[in-house]
């Protein structure tokens, strides 16, 4: 099968198609290694893989450059690597428009720099944005310290291009920030890990730059202090870009409080005032400028793609539980991240016992009514554990959504929420 | 449903909901004939008015099982006839689900039941300091259920954005009358987004008995601006500046001089007739930064030969200014005995190009045309004038209607920004969308509905029979 499946995708896209080991390992998701990478060079292109991938009865998985594959369960079935890294084009910028029509494949950083030439940003902070793809920050809805003051994905896509499981290409939405024509297959496709559709282009909203960026880090007593703090700020509504609590070394450990203030310059100046009236810690650094700050939140916002750790999980609470929520993973987590705004707590931890202290976490959260994603876990617990909990209660629904529109589950099957 | 049918169907329908909960004598029905679309009327032969949401499952089951589909209907101000009882003779009424079920100030969310007024929502929290963001201009009569349909805007949702990007959650009664819980009040999408497929598909997968809703704390300052120029084109392009400067103001709304005129003699605010277009425009954020904005924009309003650029002076002279613009509509019903809404979006660059598209259009169909409309997100409203007694001129408004939406699509737009396609645009929906993404859009429906029992005959253009359609009578009382 995966011979034939080789040869027939050669057919469309020539040397788009590696079948050497260490090619197909650098798209291993856990234990599995698919038999085929296809990295088609356009549209047409791809949306032909789909077809042959999908005729053929096998399984494909759509991929960037596989920054973010660790997310998800491992796939039921894995034949084809689908890399869509060579879309990359830009569609369509006006900058006066406020939106912007990209490939795909595209980085999340690459694009950041043509929007930054033009005083314009996405205000997404995805980790590792060299590596991350806009159709991977969208299928996966990823997200970093910005948005608890930003939004989220589903707030900044406007318009899609996409190629189904049975190869048709399709487009929702549009070019214009407001648009109710049809349904919103936006929000279907966001955060659908590729178990719908392959997306190929998007459309966004962007928004003008902050005039001035500046990060502040306050070195504090313990993580307690800086998730009271935080939650305290957060309270009085202080107009910061971005604000997390970082806490190493457990319970005893140390905590920080990076902020990133950005508005005209009277804006950042009184928001330090207030930053400077109530957090009762020491100023470590005031970054000089907008790139020194985002270097200090570069690695806040890789963090759960980046750190060590047997185990690394991300729970949304509300706001009002939050921060008890932090409070305890602190006390075990080796490092601890933590966001007033948005409600999310990433933690990792070193175990000898991780399945007991997923449970233990997963326990927790649950009494707290968080949702909980498992983002890193041992490979050994793979098919054992849930990625994410709690199960929707809308799990049919979904079930059915799926199977609706990828019947003969050629998409990613088994990587998403309960295993669809 | 033939009359022994309907007859059964009432008295099913009395035995969950009381007597007073099932309206079938002509007169009483009569008041569903249209929405604040009404150039298209249907009377439903049942309207039934559930006040629970165990109530709204036992109805929409009974109809399932009598294979009877149903129409939604919220507050009935809809303006593309998403809630006209046309395939659909059973009219399901949200109205008196009135309930806000639960208040979480510290969290910011609140969860309302469907029939609940959209302005009701901010009125319920505002002692705390917060508000629902949305806020269509119908507000004091929407309903929550409508705006989730509609994916309702609002002149303050350029900044903020519309009812989607507030709604966290909703319950939704499925065709088959089984209750699903889609979201929850976490900032968090478990699972695929389905809250954000419900939200705009107009009543088509189900009805929405109660959502979650964000709330927002009220911006520290705020500033309102009124601007005054000479043209439309000499307002639109200012409009085009702001925006490319980097400034995204809270509202960036437009009235020409037809629209100014009519809200005038309506509510004498102080607007100079003679104006060829005014802009409000609010700007809002932290104290600190926003002496800095006003300035900039009332620069950029300058530079494209403002007349003068007023700032609003307190609360008082704010709240005078946002009525007018938001009974604009209203206002209307002064310059000619009906008039027609329509509602397209083009990228805000083009403005100018569309505003005089209108004006030709206008001038070739020998039909007086105003435009009010959310300038900022490039989403336009022109309202086209005319009597219904006259059938070429009724003809004409329609053919007008359609030009303008061809044009938006021309100009890189879209045929609806915020009213949705219901039974108005299904045609249009056809100039952005080809038959693979039409069919894509109904298979995602079929996974909720798969015997197109909510609300047929809305969007997707059926390839069931011809309607017969009752020319207007009269105008819709909103
Ligand atoms: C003067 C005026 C000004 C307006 N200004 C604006 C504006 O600024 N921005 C804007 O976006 N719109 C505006 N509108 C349009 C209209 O008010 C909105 O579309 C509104 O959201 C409709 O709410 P409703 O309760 O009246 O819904 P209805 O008109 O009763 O219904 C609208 C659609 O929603 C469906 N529906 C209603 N309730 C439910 C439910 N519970 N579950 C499922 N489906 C349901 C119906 O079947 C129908 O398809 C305006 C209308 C008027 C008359």
């Amino acid at each position: 099968m995966s011979v034939d499946l080789a040869s027939a995708l050669t057919r469309l896209i020539g040397d788009g198609v590696e079948t050497a080991i260490a090619a197909r390992e650098a798209y291993a998701i856990g234990s599995v290694t698919p038999s085929v990478v296809a990295t088609p060079g356009d549209c047409e292109a791809l949306r032909a893989c789909v077809s042959v991938v999908g005729d053929a009865g096998a399984a494909l998985i759509p991929l960037g450059y596989g920054a973010h594959r660790a997310l998800g369960h491992e796939p039921r079935r894995y034949d084809v690597a689908l890399v869509c890294a060579a879309l990359a084009s830009i569609r369509d910028y006006t900058p006066a428009d406020m939106t912007v029509t990209v490939e795909a494949g595209l980085t999340v950083a690459a694009l950041q720099e043509v929007l930054a030439r033009e005083g314009q940003w996405l205000p997404l902070d995805p980790p590792c944005p060299a590596e991350t793809t806009i159709g991977g920050l969208v299928a996966a809805d990823l997200g970093g310290p910005l948005c608890g003051s930003q939004g989220r994905v589903r707030d900044f896509v406007i318009g899609l291009g996409a190629v189904m499981a049975d190869g048709r290409l399709i487009r929702a939405g549009g070019k214009v920030v407001k648009n109710v024509a049809g349904y919103d297959l936006m929000k279907l496709l966001t955060g659908s890990l590729g178990t719908l559709a392959v997306l190929t282009e998007v459309t966004l909203k962007v928004r003008p730059r902050p005039a001035v960026t500046r990060c502040l880090v306050f070195e504090l007593a313990d993580a307690d202090a800086g998730i009271e703090s935080a939650s305290a700020l957060a309270a009085i509504g202080l107009d910061a870009l971005a604000m997390t609590v970082v806490a190493e070394g457990g319970a005893g450990g140390r905590a920080r409080l990076v902020v990133l203030l950005a508005g005209v310059d009277a804006d950042v100046a009184a928001a330090r005032r207030c930053l400077e009236e109530h957090v009762a810690g020491v100023v470590l650094d005031v970054s000089a400028d907008e790139v020194a700050a985002h270097a200090v939140i570069a690695p806040i916002r890789d963090f759960v793609r980046t750190t060590a750790g047997d185990v690394v999980v991300q729970i949304v609470a509300l706001p009002d539980a939050a921060g008890r929520v932090a409070s305890v993973l602190a006390g075990e987590a080796t490092r601890m991240q933590f966001d007033a705004r948005s409600g999310r707590t990433v933690a990792a931890f070193a175990t000898t016992d991780p399945a007991r202290l997923i449970e233990r976490v997963a326990a927790r959260a649950a009494t707290h009514g968080a949702h909980v994603v498992l983002e890193r876990w041992p490979l050994v617990l793979a098919g054992e554990v849930e990625v994410w909990r709690p199960l929707p209660a809308s799990l049919a629904l979904m079930r059915r959504m799926k199977t609706e529109l990828d019947p003969r589950a050629t998409l990613a099957p088994g990587r998403f929420v309960g295993g669809i | 449903m033939s009359s022994l049918e309907t007859a059964r169907l009432r008295d099913a329908l009395v035995a969950i909901v009381g007597a007073e909960g099932v309206l079938s004598s002509p007169a009483d029905l009569s008041v569903y004939e249209c929405d604040g679309y009404t150039l298209e009327r249907a009377q439903p032969d049942i309207v039934v008015l559930p006040r629970s949401t165990r109530e709204v499952a036992a109805v929409v089951r009974l109809a399932w099982d009598a294979g009877v589909p149903f129409v939604p209907r919220g507050a009935g101000t809809g303006l593309s006839g998403g809630c006209l009882p046309l395939e659909a003779k059973l009219m399901i009424g949200l109205s008196r689900m009135r309930q806000i079920r639960a208040i979480d100030v510290p969290n910011r969310r609140l969860v309302a039941e469907a029939g609940v007024v959209n302005a009701a929502v901010s009125r319920a929290v505002r002692s705390h300091g917060l508000q629902y963001v949305p806020d269509p201009s119908s507000q004091s009569a929407c309903t929550i259920g409508g705006n989730i349909a509609e994916n309702s805007g609002g002149p303050h949702t350029l900044k903020y954005g519309v009812t989607t990007n507030h709604l966290l959650g909703v319950e939704l009664v499925l065709p088959d009358g089984a209750v699903v819980e889609l979201g929850d009040a976490i900032e968090h999408t478990l699972g695929y987004d389905l809250t954000g497929v419900v939200c705009g598909a107009e009543g088509t997968v189900g009805i929405v008995t109660a959502a979650t809703l964000r709330l927002e704390p009220m911006p520290a300052a705020v500033t309102t601006l009124l601007s005054i120029h000479e043209t439309v084109a000499d307002a639109t392009a200012a409009v085009s500046d702001v925006i490319a400067a980097g400034i995204v103001p809270a509202a960036l709304e437009m009235m020409d001089r037809t629209i100014v005129e009519a809200v005038e003699a309506a509510f004498g605010f102080g607007f100079p007739t003679d104006a060829g277009a005014v802009l409000i425009i609010e700007v809002d954020g932290p104290a600190a930064g926003l002496a800095a904005l006003t300035a900039a924009v009332t620069e950029i309003c300058r530079n494209h030969r403002a007349r003068s650029v007023r700032v609003a002076a307190d609360d008082a002279e704010r709240a005078a200014l946002w009525k007018s613009r938001k009974r604009a509509f209203g206002a209307v019903g002064r310059l000619a005995p009906n008039y027609c809404t329509q509602d397209g979006v083009v990228p805000r660059t083009r403005l100018p190009e569309i505003l005089a598209e209108i004006e030709c259009i206008g001038a070739r169909h020998r039909l007086r045309i105003g435009n009010v409309f959310h300038a900022g997100d490039g989403n336009i409203h022109p309202i086209l004038l005319y009597d219904e007694r006259d059938e070429g001129e009724v003809a004409r408004v329609i053919a007008a209607g359609r030009e303008i939406l061809a044009a938006c699509v021309r100009l890189g737009g879209s045929v609806t920004g915020e009213h949705g396609i219901g039974v108005e645009k299904m045609q249009e929906l056809g100039l952005i969308f080809g038959p693979d993404d039409l069919a894509v859009m109904r298979q995602v429906r079929a996974v909720f509905d798969p015997d197109s029992r909510a609300n047929p005959g809305k969007i997707f253009p059926t390839s069931g029979g011809c309607v017969e359609r009752r020319r207007p009578a009269r105008q819709a009382a909103l």
